[in-house]
């Protein structure tokens, strides 16, 4: 379970037309951390002509300390680069193709060097439940959710309060015990990218949909207790992050994004543990 | 009468004991004058001689000429094996000339492997290719079987489906691959130890070092090289690399542009750009392209483009009408988004860029139909000759339709004697099996068709494949599919101009006709007069590209 410290990986996935991204732009202009994001292509990305200070063939650089890169023909390799910066990123952040299997996609983050963090999958509340049946798309439909830890239903503003809960329903049906949150994309950009664990405070801010809070001074006997602590945090609780110390005195990053769980080693300082929990 | 014209140096006469010009209004032919690598002149020796060239070349005259043999759907990849030993079950040239016999079992694997390891200093990788389990009856490979090889150097044999490795010891405790271990794709045994499989390029890609160097041999000038050597080896003239990216980049493409232009570079390569990125991309991909096209040189072009739409058959990976498959579970999915595929081809239709589509399964093969018939409604482009490569389960309806639309169909015949048997037991079942690659209906119907071999899924000869039409044979000796035979004639013409007429290259290769490039097969026999089941076996003396002969290395 222990690892060496490792770039944390974040897949985005969910099929054409559900906001992926447009969450990678968010992403991208509000990041606080050095994120490498990866795309399927540049063309669809929407970056601030300001933010970028370098273009070279498959890679931006951006003036926030991101970077850009397009997968090409093999997302193995840009990892490979990604590894072979000067300055490695602190997140890696791939968007699955339309079509993809999040699941595939994130096969590539155990690759030496990263670990997985978990698979967002998103849901477009104004086509899934046309998708879902597609007889050409369907089963990518469903392949997509199954492969989530984290579900996302998105442009839920625009869809009618029965679909949104047909929507609901079929996705329930397909990922019985995946979370389920319901939001914008700008609040996902910063329920997933923007934990930034302040120690002494107790409630740090509030989304419509969303709390946070912070637990400081959480330590542990071992990552086994650490771990069991995290299993047993309520259904409610869809995204949590920060440094922990052990009593051994060796300290480590958890990481929940939806049902999945990592914990990795450390050289950090500890920061308590920020949660967000569903309203 | 005789020519006013007079005789240039260096023209030649080539004359052979029969010409076939797969040019139907002149089958055949005796003699072949050559002026700066062009056909001047074809017929008999008299008629040739009218050009006043007294350059007579009679080294072929006991001998048959072809048009060159034109493979629509290679890969440049076929060149690796040169650098990366091949280990498949069957016996295979290499491209450099040599015969590898076909590794039949495990316990040949393992000595291949100790072999090389006897000469390789410890430390170094061994990385082999082309493995088949699919023939052999012995257990399944293990890192077990493996360490009995080396326990000294890091294994990694790469299977032929592309889809597994399986490496020793060695490479597991090198990248910590152990009991546990999170990846999907991460064998294990039954006691929770992991047994050596890495399915899919993600797992494989574990063994950094060893995945990283098959992409390095895979990619490389050198090996573009040895892709040339093969290519003339099978007497193929013209051969597609379908599915690169060279023409993104300046310094890929000016790198491939001067490998291709030597003169010891014996082939022409239609280079084939892969579409990748997302639809609104196109229009940037489109202008490369164009911008490519003006740097190409006679021995490359970059006449269409491809994009790939599914799987394959024997990987489950196809997508496939109702019922499905046979036996085995459906992994069919797209790659594309299917409503996607006309904003993908629309800036390449619109701007006369032919499209050669990767599709296995019949579902694919309609969604690319059913999208070409979109873009024609828009925009009146009659001369497209887009083309279903692959196209091995397409249906009837799906042919009429493709042939109403002006479209074409590359075959993968040769699946009918690597996978024919499989097919019909394993993947889709014995009726869709005898209706694959459906030669006899494409002809009923009048659909256009050439073959390809798809090399180095298949060794790249166009003699197989005619073989493969003609006989549909299996390696047990069964016939899959007898109504969809077609004649050594027709076949011909599907491994030579058909494939050109595709590339929209029909004007430059594919017959030998006046004016197009004296580009020319040197046969031993002739296909049409032996045996329909020796086809296959007729001996290859190597070609004659642009009026030059280069002879084969191949040994039997």
């Amino acid at each position: 379970m222990t690892q060496a410290p490792r770039i944390p990986v974040l897949v985005i996935g969910g099929y054409l037309g559900a906001g992926k991204t447009t969450l990678i732009n968010n992403v991208l202009s509000s990041a606080t951390q050095r994120i490498a994001v990866v795309v399927n292509d540049f063309g669809s990305v929407n970056i601030d002509a300001s933010l970028i200070k370098e273009k070279h063939n498959d890679t931006i650089e951006l003036t926030n300390g991101c970077i850009c890169c397009a997968v090409g023909e093999s997302l193995a390799d840009v990892l490979f680069s990604i590894l072979d910066r000067t300055e490695l990123p602190e997140v890696v952040v791939i968007e699955a193709s339309g079509v993809a299997n999040p699941a595939a996609v994130a096969a590539f983050a155990h690759i030496e060097g990263f670990h997985h963090l978990g698979n967002v999958v998103l849901v477009d509340a104004t086509q899934a439940l046309e998708t879902s049946k597609d007889p050409l798309v369907g089963r990518t439909f469903a392949l997509q959710v199954q492969a989530a830890h984290l579900l996302a239903i998105t442009k839920s503003d625009e869809a009618t309060d029965s679909v949104i809960s047909e929507v609901r329903s079929i996705v329930s049906s397909l990922a019985p015990s995946t979370p389920l949150v319901l939001t914008t994309s700008a609040t996902l950009s910063s329920l997933m990218m923007n934990l930034a664990p302040h120690a002494d405070s107790a409630v740090a801010e509030t989304h419509t949909e969303f709390s946070t809070t912070t637990l400081s001074h959480v330590s542990a006997q071992d990552e086994q207790q650490l771990f069991a602590f995290l299993q047993n945090f309520p259904s409610s609780v869809v995204r949590a992050k920060g440094i922990v110390e052990l009593a051994n005195g060796n300290r480590r990053l958890v990481q929940k994004v939806g049902s999945t769980i990592s914990i990795s080693q450390t050289e950090l300082p500890t920061t308590g543990l920020v949660l967000i929990s569903l309203k | 009468m005789t020519s006013t014209q007079p005789p240039h140096a260096g023209d030649v006469i080539y004359t052979a004991r029969l010409i076939r010009t797969a040019n139907p209004s002149q089958p055949t032919a005796t003699a072949i004058a050559v002026r700066d690598g062009k056909v001047l002149s074809v017929g008999t020796l008299e008629d040739c001689q009218q050009w006043g060239i007294t350059t007579i070349d009679r080294q072929f005259e006991d001998k048959v000429l072809t048009a060159g043999f034109v493979e629509a759907h290679s890969h440049i990849m076929t060149g690796m094996y040169s650098n990366i030993p091949y280990v498949g079950w069957f016996g295979r040239h290499m491209p450099d000339g040599s015969w590898v016999d076909g590794v039949k079992s495990t316990d040949e694997l393992v000595q291949r492997l100790a072999s090389i390891a006897a000469t390789t200093e410890p430390g170094q990788p061994i990385v082999v290719s082309g493995f088949d389990p699919i023939y052999l009856d012995t257990e399944r490979l293990s890192c077990h079987h493996l360490d009995e090889a080396t326990t000294q150097h890091p294994v990694f044999v790469f299977h032929a489906s592309g889809h597994l490795a399986t490496v020793n010891s060695f490479i597991l405790q090198k990248y910590s691959i152990e009991a546990g271990h999170p990846a999907p794709g991460v064998g294990f045994d039954k006691n929770g130890q992991p047994n050596g499989e890495l399915r899919e390029p993600a797992a494989m890609a574990l063994a950094r070092d060893e995945f990283r160097l098959i992409g390095q041999v895979v990619f490389s000038l050198e090996t573009i090289g040895h892709f040339a050597n093969a290519m003339r080896n099978a007497g193929i003239t013209t051969a597609a690399d379908l599915g690169n990216n060279f023409h993104a980049k300046d310094e890929s493409l000016e790198e491939v542009l001067n490998a291709t232009r030597i003169d010891s570079f014996h082939v022409r390569v239609a280079s084939v750009p892969r579409i990748i990125g997302g639809p609104p991309a196109m229009h940037e991909f489109v202008e490369k392209v164009q911008e490519a096209r003006t740097k190409t040189h006679d021995k490359m072009h970059i006449p269409v483009v491809k994009m790939v739409l599914d799987g394959s058959i024997q990987g489950f990976t196809a997508v496939v009408n109702w019922p499905g498959y046979f036996t085995g579970e459906d992994h069919g999915l797209f790659l594309l988004p299917p409503e996607q595929v006309v904003d993908y081809l629309r800036p390449f239709h619109q701007a006369g860029i032919g499209i050669h589509c990767h599709c296995n399964g019949s579902t694919t093969s309609g969604v690319f139909i059913d999208a070409i018939e979109v873009l024609l409604r828009e925009h009146a482009w009659l001369d497209h000759r887009h083309t279903i490569t692959h196209a091995q389960l397409i249906t009837q309806a799906q042919m009429r339709k493709a042939k109403n639309l002006g479209m074409s169909a590359n075959f993968f015949v040769n699946h009918m004697w690597f996978w024919g048997e499989q097919h019909r037991d394993i993947t889709i079942g014995p009726d869709r099996a005898a209706a694959m690659n459906p030669c006899g209906t494409a002809d009923r119907i009048g659909l256009q068709y050439a073959f390809h071999s798809d090399s180095p899924v298949t060794p790249a000869n166009q003699l197989h494949t005619m073989w493969a039409a003609v006989n549909r044979a299996t390696p047990h000796g069964d016939v899959v599919g007898p109504a969809e035979r077609i004649d050594v004639n027709r076949a011909f013409h599907a491994a030579t101009i058909d494939g050109a007429y595709q590339l929209h290259m029909d004007h430059l290769v594919g017959s030998l006709e006046v004016g197009k490039y004296a580009d020319m097969t040197v046969l031993e026999q002739d296909p049409y007069e032996v045996d329909a089941m020796a086809i296959r076996d007729v001996q290859v003396w190597g070609t004659i590209l642009g009026g030059v002969p280069s002879k084969s290395t191949a040994q039997r």
